[in-house]
């Protein structure tokens, strides 16, 4: 009986997601961006869990570990500077794009998340994962460049959506 | 397995798992396909762009009817916009062949996996961007799909030429990642 019931409110979900997304009329781009890789949303770059990963990881001098510790908060903060800059360039772009209800914003947002998990997973297959720290250091460090490039990518379009469509640059 | 007693399941079972270890081994010990030469990315009219001055006229005189002067104009524009894309495809295909000397070799990395997430990436910037746009209206149709193409062309390339620059220049030795 529990089954059926998940299985009717699983397919009145469903149905209703879809009913949303063919209805044609426009919907607003998302407050926030989820772009659905590994970790999202979960990095602490406090002191103490840099620490008790890198005393996790290693057996090192307790100097080894202050500068570990260091280099391990410096990339979690890149990665969570990053995220937070995309989230501000993407509220800076959603403004823009609430005036202009001929642009199908959330297909245009889905491809931009889509574009910036496909750039992290290829630098992540372009490196070996790295050993002891490295192997926190490296996916926070391409997930910071992934989320820099779309950032600027979002900047450029908000100057572009700002400025409006001129002769010279016609496309975003 | 319904009729089956329990040890024989638990052979079955053992002898399944096996028979996948054996496959994913085998698979790991199977040599490395080599990466494609070119890369192809799989948008609209990918490798199909005439930028020759007869191809861009023809497409300016079957989209408006406009004088001798702005007809001339126009084609000039279609021109300059295909060229600019054929250029930066040109131009990221030369970048890829830089990186797939540094990558091709080096066993500890997937390259096969990098190029498909990367050729991915680059269409999805494509579909991004023509998804923020209206079309436009006249030869602006023919301009805005090229000018697409070669923004999200230019932003590969550059991913590709920071990476070989990583690789060239000290690797993990300077900085954790590509």
């Amino acid at each position: 009986m529990r089954l059926l019931t998940f299985a009717i409110v699983f397919i009145a979900t469903t149905g209703a997601r879809v009913d949303a997304q063919d209805d044609g009329s426009w919907h607003p781009p998302p407050e926030h961006l989820t772009i659905g890789y590994e970790g999202e949303g979960k990095v602490d770059a406090s002191a103490k869990a840099c620490e008790a990963f890198v005393r996790s990881m290693v057996e090192w001098s307790e100097d080894e570990i202050v500068i570990g510790t260091a280099e391990v908060c410096g990339a979690r903060k890149r990665h969570l500077l990053a995220y937070e800059a995309l989230q501000k360039s993407n509220a800076a772009l959603r403004q823009r794009l609430l005036t202009h209800h001929k642009i199908d914003a959330g297909a245009a947002i889905k491809s931009f998340t889509a574009m910036v998990k496909d750039c992290i997973e290829h630098k992540i297959s372009m490196s070996d994962g790295g050993h002891n720290i490295r192997s926190d250091m490296i996916p926070n460090d391409d997930a910071a460049i992934c989320l820099n490039m779309g950032k600027q990518l979002l900047d450029a379009e908000t100057d572009w959506l700002t400025v409006g469509f001129t002769v010279s640059h016609p496309a975003p | 397995m319904i009729g089956l007693d329990p040890m024989s399941r638990f052979y079955l079972l053992l002898a399944a798992l096996l028979l996948a270890a054996g496959a994913s081994a085998y698979a790991q010990d199977e040599p490395r396909k080599p990466l494609p030469d070119h890369l192809t990315f799989g948008y609209d009219e990918e490798g199909k762009v005439d930028a020759s001055s007869a191809a861009c006229e023809a497409v300016v005189k079957e989209t408006v009817e406009w004088g001798p002067e702005e007809t001339k104009q126009a084609i000039k524009d279609v021109c300059a916009a295909r060229k600019r894309h054929v250029d930066a495809y040109a131009a990221i295909q030369k970048s890829y062949k830089a990186l797939d000397k540094e990558i091709e070799p080096d066993h500890r990395i997937d390259p096969a996996s990098a190029v498909t997430a990367f050729k991915a990436m680059v269409k999805d910037c494509i579909d991004h961007k023509t998804n923020l746009t209206t079309g436009g209206h006249n030869i602006m149709i023919d301009i805005i799909p090229n000018d697409i193409a070669t923004a999200c062309l230019k932003i590969g390339k550059t991913v590709l030429d920071d990476e070989t620059f990583w690789f060239t220049h000290g690797g993990m030795e300077v900085r954790s990642a590509p």
